[in-house]
């Protein structure tokens, strides 16, 4: 069997192998493909489902409990709280991401090389990112996958004469039909379940699905494997306790939940860097209406990105989100709410993507993860001026109105209320806010004092349990992140082969 | 063998579908959360005022399906969490009482004043009084905004447009590149 579901664990509740990957996001199916290619027994723990390209459709009702994390309802405590996204299922969060695929600008690669070596690089690094790039095909897109809405966003910023780059995303020959967040039906994103996971089936390795890792098995202070329960699908009741052992451990469960697992234990605990340096990318969505039909369902969500204020920490990009997110975000309730989102088709929706300025922490009570991220007043300016300018090239491209992230101001008609912006918004608590970009909870490092795991992803505190997911990061990328994700993923894959006959002999 | 069914499932992973509503991939979807009269009367007041009415599709039969799928997605939810969101419905059927000074539950209220009470909780100063509509409204209107009913009245369809592009996109791997006409515009404007 290549898939196993909860009810097979009925049948068979002990598994081993020669590596134990938890979680198949961005960061374990890069790692586990990688390893089962150099000829490593690989087996997969995934919390989430197995649904293929097949299952995917665009309706949110069936999809977000396939796919998301607790249907979606995650949200980081702080000023303001920040309600955020992450994908359950095989494949992760690259499922129902936005497919964009970039690396991290120069300057966030030069830090790494500054503080961490050659090895962290624009050049250490590069063929890990070639690998990857490669095989998820990032490249930009086709003229007839592009919609009005990216089309607004291109036009405006040449008017305004920001700099406008078109996206380099995951994709081949994608055909825009828009429902990247609620998997992409057409098989056009290269999310990892049809990129990395089949290179790692064909490598021989297995999948346990629908099973929640929640313990390392630990002995003689070696990793040795990890216990976890089958989650029952349609009762969603913990079952089964499944043991799988393995000569490695690979923790890819993502930055929330891999330092979820890790902090029960005191020893490693002991280590302050883990769980902390929590940094999110956080975003605020503008919406704004036009005179005429654009129709932001049909093209690709998020055909480029204005880098213009790049330098200021400020990313600006077209994504459009179906009815059913759009109203929950849109102000107010009742009548008012349809009275916007009759208009639907008239809609853009895009994004203000701020680079942190001061990480937050993510600690465990009751066995569950706590994130905290507060942002700061720098952060809270940069919002303001992101929005300001969004809501600017929307008026100039013609919006009729533009509906605001802020619950004391929650729309504007006109370019001459612009400076309302600033005038009312003195509170961070009035800001709406949300993200997808979770990482940097088990940095990499030099030392355990200044990090969780060394350049091979190895936690300091525990040989033989690696870390291959966003919380390696030592910064934020200040862009998207999956490729960096990946990068680093194929990086700590490439040091365990390398070593293959050393982690084997510790049987 | 193993080879075999491993390049099976690799072909299964790719294959596009039909986009269905309700995908037959063997993944059974969990029964509505299990909930008692009282909460069902809390979570029903909740309705009543977020909904829209008037020209917005509604029907009783519609609103079945929201409540249903609402519970449904309950289920999805870390236990807490499901837990902590009922208890703000409860607190939002009794807060005309507690905090605005109202005689009575918010079942008991025209709609009207519900939304009146709804507008000053949306408006407070306050965050966590702003909060307590957070997850109510993100539960509902999840749940109405994606029925057909509602999909028809926007003029948004997204079934039709998913297994074009998908045809599509199978035109583009069998013959090459696409046509001019395969683009999308809807404003003259924008070309
Ligand atoms: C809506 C959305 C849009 C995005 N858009 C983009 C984009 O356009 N470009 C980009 O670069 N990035 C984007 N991202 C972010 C990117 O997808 C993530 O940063 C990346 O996938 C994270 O990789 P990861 O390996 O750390 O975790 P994930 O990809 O989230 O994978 C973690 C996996 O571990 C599993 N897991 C967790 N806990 C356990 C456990 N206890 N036991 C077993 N399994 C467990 C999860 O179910 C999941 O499958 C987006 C994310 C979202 C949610
Ligand atoms: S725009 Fe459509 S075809 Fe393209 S990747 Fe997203 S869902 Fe797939």
């Amino acid at each position: 069997m290549i898939i196993y579901k909860q009810k097979d664990y009925a049948r068979e509740r002990e598994f081993s192998a020669e590596v134990v990957v938890v979680g198949t996001g961005a960061g374990g199916a890069v790692a586990g493909a990688l390893l089962a290619e150099a000829g490593f027994d690989v087996i997969f723990v995934e919390e989430g489902g197995y649904h293929p390209t097949s299952s995917f459709s665009p309706y949110l009702a069936e999809s977000q409990p396939r796919l998301y994390r607790d249907n979606g309802t995650t949200v980081i405590m702080g000023n303001p709280p920040i309600p955020f996204a992450e994908g359950r299922c095989v494949g992760g969060s690259t499922v129902i991401n936005g497919g964009m695929a970039w690396r991290p600008i120069s300057e966030v690669l030069d830090t790494w090389e500054n503080e961490l070596g050659y090895e962290m690089g624009e050049k250490g690094l590069d063929p890990y990112f070639t690998e990857v790039e490669e095989t998820i095909h990032a490249k930009k897109q086709a003229p007839y996958s592009i919609g009005d809405d990216n089309r607004i966003m291109k036009k405006g910023a040449e008017k305004l004469g920001w700099e406008y780059l078109d996206n380099v995303r995951a994709q081949d020959r994608c055909v825009g039909a828009n429902s990247c967040i609620v998997g992409c039906p057409t098989g056009a994103k290269q999310s990892t379940l049809v990129s990395y996971i089949p290179r790692a089936f064909e490598a021989g390795a297995r999948c346990l699905t629908e099973l929640r890792v929640d313990e390392l098995i630990i002995e003689g202070g070696r990793c040795r494997g990890v216990i976890g329960r089958g989650v029952n699908p349609a009762t969603r009741q913990d079952e089964e306790r499944v043991i799988v052992r393995g000569r490695i451990v690979i923790l890819a469960a993502g930055a929330i939940q891999t330092p979820n697992i890790l902090l029960q234990y005191r020893s490693l605990r002991k280590n302050k860097n883990l769980g902390g340096n929590f940094l999110c990318h956080p975003n605020a969505k503008v919406v704004s209406r036009f005179p005429y039909d654009v129709k932001g369902w049909q093209g690709v969500s998020q055909g480029g990105q204005i880098r213009e204020f790049r330098d200021e920490g400020i990313v600006l990009a077209e994504n459009f989100i179906p009815p059913a997110v759009m109203a929950a975000q849109i102000h107010g309730h009742g009548d008012e709410v349809w009275e916007t989102m009759r208009h639907y088709n008239r809609l853009i929706a895009c994004g203000v993507l701020v680079e942190d300025t001061r990480p937050g922490r993510v600690t465990r009570s009751f066995g569950r993860p706590n994130a905290r991220y507060n942002i700061t007043k720098i952060d809270h300016e940069r919002f303001l001026k992101g929005v300001e300018l969004l809501a600017r090239l929307h008026f100039e491209m013609g919006a009729e109105k533009v509906y605001l992230p802020f619950s004391n101001l929650t729309s504007i008609e006109s370019p001459d209320q612009l400076p309302l912006i600033k005038k009312t918004q003195r509170s961070r608590s009035s800001l709406e806010l949300f993200t997808v970009h979770m990482m940097g909870t088990a940095r990499m490092g030099l030392s355990r004092r200044d990090s969780v795991v060394n350049l091979d992803g190895e936690l300091w505190d525990l040989p033989g349990c690696f870390v291959a997911d966003a919380s390696l990061f030592p910064t934020a990328v200040g862009t998207n992140p999956q490729v960096t994700i990946m990068a680093l993923a194929a990086k700590v894959a490439e040091r365990i082969a390398g070593k293959r006959a050393a982690f084997l002999a510790t049987a | 063998m193993r080879k075999r069914r491993a390049l099976e499932l690799i072909e299964e992973m790719r294959r596009p579908g039909k986009a269905l509503r309700h995908p037959d991939d063997g993944y059974p979807i969990a029964p509505p959360y299990p909930v008692g009269p009282k909460t069902e009367r809390a979570i029903r007041s909740v309705m009543r005022v977020l909904l829209p009415e008037g020209d917005a599709p509604r029907n009783p039969e519609l609103d079945e399906r929201v409540y249903r799928q609402m519970l449904v997605s309950l289920q999805y939810m870390s236990k807490s969490t499901a837990q902590g969101i009922l208890s703000v419905f409860h607190l939002l059927e009794w807060i005309p009482v507690t905090r605005f000074g109202r005689p009575s539950r918010l079942s008991k209220l025209s709609r009207d004043e519900g939304s009146e009470i709804f507008r000053a909780i949306e408006s407070s100063p306050l965050l966590p009084v702003r909060l307590l509509l957070l997850a109510p409204k993100a539960l509902i209107f999840s749940s109405y905004f994606d029925q057909p009913e509602v999909h028809e009245a926007l003029g948004y369809e997204p079934r039709k447009f998913t297994l074009d592009r998908i045809a599509l996109r199978q035109r583009i791997i069998e013959h090459g590149d696409a046509d001019e006409e395969d683009e999308i515009h809807h404003t003259e404007a924008l070309r």
